[in-house]
């Protein structure tokens, strides 16, 4: 029954994506709008339901696998088109559809001045479905095509303004690191019915500890290999490059799925298997690593980001590094939490900036902005709001949710100690770039030369989603107090078979103490440097010439790539296509030609056209003949 | 009823009845060739309906003496492997001559007959069930052919055409040669002189025959293909060849080789397949990874198409030469698949270029404002050519892999570079033809009624595939895993992954030939 | 004469001589000649040489058979000739000269 619900849920927003899709002529915009929302929004309804039928359930009876058809059978390998509904989906399903419906809702009024409004909604309806499918999937084939339709539905919002290159190479990039992250998980598949013979969640989990050893090689390189297609959706070092290029998409997208949801599917990835990465501490500890240094290593970038959007852009890359590292070092109902809050705080900033950037007719570059708290006095409440939750104080949501990965971090050994470090001292960059972005904004004088439009506060339809995800970033985080209540890790209980870390109350005083600590330094550094004396940021601007550099150079990664990977195939190509081509196997096939043609030639001579040498030939061919048979004889 | 002979002389009449339309009559020589290729359509439909999809052997066969003094008969049947050909190609050409009826078309009368003789010669290869009449189809689809490319072409069209027709046929005499040793051979060991493929099946040919056969016969599937490096024909006479040829090489046409490595090749030489394994395997990855990067780098966007298709044929090679139940049931799926898909792609690149004028890749931009029809139809055929997950190609490729993986890891790993660079250059066909700055007149473009004809029910049927990949798949697990059977022996694969009985041929109970040494427990014979 | 019947007058070899004598001069003839009508003349030349042979070895042997063939071969030489000089006569409306070494338009 409840499986069959969630097929609906399923069905909805890829039945809005086709009938908008289909529909004959452009649709007025009104019934758009219905279609648009609507099925988001009733899927969230029946989402809810769901929800709520599961929580009256005991807890072992959370979960439910249902099949629509075999999707094929190969004697000795079976899959069936069936989706699992339990605790971690029921999560992801409410994350998905009920901030989608807000973001749906929000963009009514984003993209009115966009003629491709339709478009907008069917390829946002089609991003809900491919989502939605991504975390239903009751087996890794599944999963894997929600996660490449995911990839297509963002390849194509961010090429969304399909008449500008950039958007259309941000694109393209976001596509193919996202088809390197398929080609992870598809190896990692491959191994798995190498090993187990099966692809179906329950049997693969069920199987694994026996079949595969903890800690054996297999078990380590399907762990490795399923990060690979983590670190590509949710843009971990080395494959994160594409991440802040994709908010060349209109900003409800960004907001949607390079923040509160696709770029997390990692994040449920690592958790939804946690067998497997159970088995593979090696792996685990390498997932952890790339979470820490990815959640370092963009804060830092993110400290001089010009770009409102480009801020946020890095600043999700950071927020999913703590929940990579998290789940890495086992921590997996921290990661979710954090999942959680984060889709509130972050999707409410980049909601709040699309508002700005609405406001200034499309301006997204921080220097042509500020002073913008008297004429955005709501918005800059919201953001407000969410630059407090996401630098982590309390007793906003980022705070519980940020604490609880440090502390577990805390109480994971030497390694997980480390790592916390790092956590800490990028909660404190983060608590200053996210200010350095409020202030450069809300603060200061206004821009030379005015705004490019004066900023006029938007809609109900704009301001009403803000406004709730602005409540749901201030309390989300009391789902999870440390010492009272644990709402989340008890619903997630029946989803994490392996023994989920929970820190001790020595680990979340001092991680408590110490991130609140170096919060306030960061936002107080941040009033210094942006709200007290605006001055003071070009005098350190110049002071900083090459670290600077390196940052708005983004660590060069790109141009590493470029370099190492692009161009080389590039040359190859060329190498191939004017070098080899023409000569290599073209030789064989001219040879084979020229060969028969030179041949022909060659007897053609013998056909001379005169009787007499016709006539020598036949006497020739007699005397043969009768060489032969005397010979013969 | 003889339905699979019916549905190879259908198209044949087809072609002769042209003889009867009064030159010049377009109209009328249209309707004729619709007429025989919805008839042929039909009759695929009835085969389909009476198909067995749980018996492995041949069905439906249609055996009539012809030369029988010298082992020649006329034996048609079906099995799992060629059903869903037999349906791509009938399929295919319906959609060829639509396209070409609708279009205006040079000399109609030639043209739809020669259309409809390549129909004929490719529905009775799939089809035939005895060597000599494999060899005779073989070769007779190459004479339509080469008037098609060499009467209808566009530049070069003459040297395309002398090169493919002469290179192909160095392949096809040598396998022309094996087919009669193999024949002289067989019947030393069975005392029976045949060309009846299912007859053949399981001869004991000593470990130096198979291997020799084999590689004579796969040198002319090679060439057909084609495999890396025998492809060179390939660029020339895929831009050379009016579009609508192109997609019937590249559909249709390209299955005739693979159809022969899996027909003939590992049940008759499974000793020699196993020989050959690995080198066809390498070939193939360097063809996977070579034709992406062509293709990443083409000119033209034929080229792009072209030199992709050499790479989806490199899958489908791996999957058959992998001798894996799985592998081998997506290569057959990616054989549909890409007949499919390589249709529509050829048929998109053909709307673009015939309409605006332009072949190279960055000759047109911007079209998608004009025509967002054209450009949600493209993008659904990049997809499904890049083999996305939930696309139909998608099928085929992941269990080809899969079951290579199981077999040779390290090949799987290799082969998927090209899908990472299959997303590269499709993306790049598909973004500079369709994306940019709004200069492109779209609407020109545009799809229209016709198109539609033409591109729904391609998309539909990669629909279809996408969804429920086991209703293909399902006909053809029998004939498939018998198939590959003996080649799995030969590989001494674990006995949990074979899944049929070889039978030995002669049969162990089988009286002894004239000549041979005397069994021990009969005695001294009078 | 060690088989067959016995053989009165003139004995099989002189026959065979006179018959490769005239097929050797046929065939001299045939190659050195460039006029057509001679070449046709020539040709005829051997053919009735091998026409001998098969008479004098059909009298040999005491079977019909050789003479039967003999017969089959006239009607053959006499269709040949028609042909032939038909050709002739075609060339020789067309172009003046009769030198079969002119002919030669099929010549590799």
């Amino acid at each position: 029954m409840i499986a069959n619900l969630a097929w609906v849920v399923l069905a909805l927003p890829l039945l809005g994506c086709i009938v908008l899709g289909l529909f004959p002529n452009e649709p007025s915009r009104a019934l758009t709008r219905v279609i648009g929302v609507g099925s988001v929004a009733v899927a969230f309804g029946l989402v809810a339901v769901i929800f709520a039928t599961l929580l009256g359930r005991d807890t072992e009876d959370r979960s439910e696998t249902s099949v629509l058809w075999n999707w094929i059978d190969l004697g000795d390998l079976r899959v069936d088109l069936a989706i699992l509904v339990d605790p971690l989906s029921v999560l992801m399903m409410l994350v998905i559809t009920g901030v989608g419906a807000l973001i749906v809702l929000y963009s009514t009024e984003y993209m009115e001045h966009d003629r491709d409004y339709r478009r907008f909604f069917a390829e946002m309806d089609f991003f809900v479905f491919a989502m939605l499918l991504l975390v239903l999937a009751a087996n890794f084939v599944f999963l894997i095509v929600g996660w490449a339709l995911v990839g297509l539905a963002s390849y194509l919002l961010i090429g969304f303004y399909y008449d500008r290159p950039s958007a259309v190479a941000a694109a393209k990039k976001a596509f193919v690191v996202n088809v390197i992250g398929d080609v992870g998980l598809v190896l990692a598949a491959f191994l798995l019915v190498r090993e187990l013979g099966t692809l179906d969640y329950a049997q693969v989990f069920a199987a694994a500890p026996g079949q595969i050893g903890l800690g054996s090689g297999p078990a380590e390189l399907i762990a490795l290999l399923l990060f690979v297609g983590c670190a590509a959706k949710s843009g971990q070092i080395p494959l994160h490059s594409w991440l802040p290029d994709a908010m060349e998409g209109p900003t409800p997208v960004s907001a949607l799925i390079h923040a509160a949801t696709m770029v997390t599917a990692g994040v449920y990835l690592i958790v939804r298997c946690n067998v497997l990465f159970a088995l593979a501490p090696h792996a685990s500890d390498v997932v952890a690593i790339t979470g820490a240094l990815t959640l370092f290593v963009a804060a830092t970038i993110a400290l001089v980001q010009e770009d409102i959007k480009r801020v946020l852009a890095w600043s999700t890359v950071s927020q999913i590094g703590y929940m990579i590292m998290a789940a890495g070092l086992g921590a997996y109902s921290g990661a979710m939490f954090h999942f959680l809050t984060h889709a509130f705080f972050k999707a409410l900033l980049f909601l709040g900036a699309g508002i700005v950037i609405h406001a200034l007719a499309g301006q997204q570059s921080l220097n042509r902005m500020g002073g913008l708290r008297t004429h955005l006095k709501f918005v800059y409440v919201a953001m407000a709001v969410g630059c407090l939750a996401i630098a982590g104080v309390p007793p906003f949501s980022g705070f519980f949710s940020k604490d609880d990965i440090i502390a577990s971090a805390f109480a994971a050994g030497d390694l997980g100690v480390a790592l916390g470090i790092v956590a800490v001292i990028a909660a404190g960059l983060t608590a200053f770039y996210m200010f350095r972005m409020l202030f450069r904004a809300f603060w200061g004088p206004e821009p030379e030369g005015g705004y490019d439009q004066h900023p006029h506060p938007s809609r109900w339809t704009m301001s009403a989603p803000v406004g709730l995800l602005a409540v749901l970033a201030a309390v989300g985080g009391l789902l999870q107090i440390p010492a009272g209540w644990s709402v989340l890790r008890d619903w997630l209980e029946p989803a994490i078979t392996v023994a989920d870390l929970e820190p001790s109350h020595t680990n979340e005083l001092i991680a408590s103490v110490l991130s609140v600590s170096v919060a306030l330094l960061g936002i107080g550094v941040a009033y210094w440097m942006f709200a007290a004396g605006p001055a003071r940021r070009l005098a350190y601007a110049d002071r900083f010439v090459t670290v600077r550099g390196l940052l708005l150079d983004q660590w060069r990664f790109d141009q590493v790539y470029e370099a190492a990977v692009i161009q080389p195939g590039r040359d190859l190509g060329d190498a191939a296509l004017h070098g080899f081509e023409p000569s290599g196997s073209q030789g064989l096939v001219n040879s084979a030609t020229s060969l028969s043609a030179s041949a022909s030639r060659g007897l053609s001579r013998i056909e001379n056209g005169l009787v007499r040498g016709y006539v020598f030939a036949v006497v020739l061919g007699t005397a043969l003949v009768g060489i032969v048979i005397v010979l013969g004889r | 009823m003889p339905w699979i002979s019916l549905l190879v002389l259908v198209p044949l009449l087809g072609a002769m009845s042209m003889f009867a339309v009064p030159e010049g009559n377009g109209t009328q020589a249209r309707i004729h060739a619709l007429v025989a290729a919805l008839g042929a359509v039909a009759l695929v439909v009835v085969v389909i309906a009476k198909f067995d999809r749980d018996a492995g052997g041949p069905q439906m066969v249609d055996r009539q003496s012809w030369a029988s003094e010298v082992g020649l008969s006329w034996t048609m049947w079906v099995d799992g492997i060629s059903l869903w050909l037999l349906v791509l190609t009938a399929g295919i050409f319906l959609l060829a001559i639509v396209a070409s009826c609708w279009g205006p078309c040079d000399r109609p009368r030639a043209y739809l007959g020669l259309l409809l003789l390549a129909e004929a010669g490719l529905l009775g290869l799939f089809s035939a069930g005895d060597l000599v009449l494999f060899y005779v189809f073989w070769e007779a689809m190459l004479v339509p052919f080469y008037f098609l490319i060499g009467i209808w072409g566009g530049r070069d069209r003459r040297q395309a055409t002398l090169q493919f027709v002469i290179y192909t046929m160095v392949g096809s005499l040598i396998m022309l040669v094996a087919i009669l040793a193999t024949a002289y051979i067989a019947r030393d060991v069975t005392g029976q002189f045949t060309f009846d493929i299912d007859q053949l099946r399981g001869v004991a040919f000593t470990k130096n025959q198979s291997t020799l056969l084999f590689g004579a016969f796969s040198l002319a599937f090679a060439i057909k293909l084609p495999l890396w490096p025998f492809h060179s024909w390939l660029p020339r006479a895929y831009s050379a060849a009016p579009i609508v040829v192109t997609a019937l090489l590249a559909a249709v046409m390209s299955k005739a080789g693979v159809y022969g490595l899996l027909r003939i090749g590992l049940p008759l030489f499974p000793e020699g397949a196993d020989y050959f394994a690995v080198p066809l395997i390498v070939l193939a990855l360097v063809g996977i990874v070579y034709g992406s990067l062509v293709a990443w780098r083409a000119p033209t966007m034929r080229l792009l198409v072209g030199y992709s298709s050499l790479a989806h044929l490199g899958f489908v090679v791996l999957g058959i030469m992998a001798f894996d139940t799985q592998a081998a049931q997506g290569a057959v799926l990616q054989m549909v698949n890409h007949g499919v898909v390589v249709a529509a792609a050829f048929g998109i690149v053909g709307i673009i270029s015939l309409r605006s004028g332009a072949e190279n890749v960055d000759g047109v931009r911007g079209l998608a404002a004009g025509a967002p029809r054209l450009a949600a139809v493209f993008l659904i055929v990049a997809m499904a050519s890049l083999a996305m997950p939930g696309t139909n190609s998608f099928v085929g490729e992941f269990f080809i892999l899969t079951g290579t993986f199981r077999q040779h890891a390290w090949a799987a790993a290799i082969a998927t570079i090209g899908i990472v660079y299959a997303a590269v250059y499709m993306l790049r066909l598909y973004q500079t033809a369709m994306n940019g700055p709004r200069e492109g007149d779209g609407r020109r473009v545009e799809l229209r009624a016709p198109d539609y004809l033409m591109m729904l029910p391609l998309v539909a049927v990669m629909g279809l595939i996408a969804l429920w990949p086991a209703g293909i798949v399902g006909a053809t697990t029998t004939t498939l895993n018998r198939t590959i059977a003996p080649a799995q022996v030969a590989a001494e694969r674990p006995a949990a992954q074979i899944l049929a009985t070889v039978v030995a041929n002669p049969p162990a109970n089988a009286l002894p030939l004239p000549g041979d040494p005397a069994p021990a427990t009969q005695g001294a014979t009078p | 004469m060690t088989t067959g019947a016995s053989m009165t007058g003139v004995p099989l070899s002189l026959y065979l001589a006179v018959s490769g004598a005239m097929f050797l001069l046929g065939l001299i003839g045939v190659m050195t000649r460039r006029n057509p009508l001679l070449l046709l003349l020539a040709v005829e030349l051997m053919l009735n040489s091998a026409n001998l042979a098969l008479v004098g070895f059909s009298r040999y042997w005491n079977v019909v058979d050789g003479q039967i063939f003999a017969l089959v071969v006239m009607v053959v030489a006499a269709s040949e000739v028609v042909i032939g000089l038909g050709l002739v006569v075609a060339v020789f409306r067309q172009r003046l000269a009769l030198n079969v070494d002119g002919m030669s338009e099929l010549r590799g």
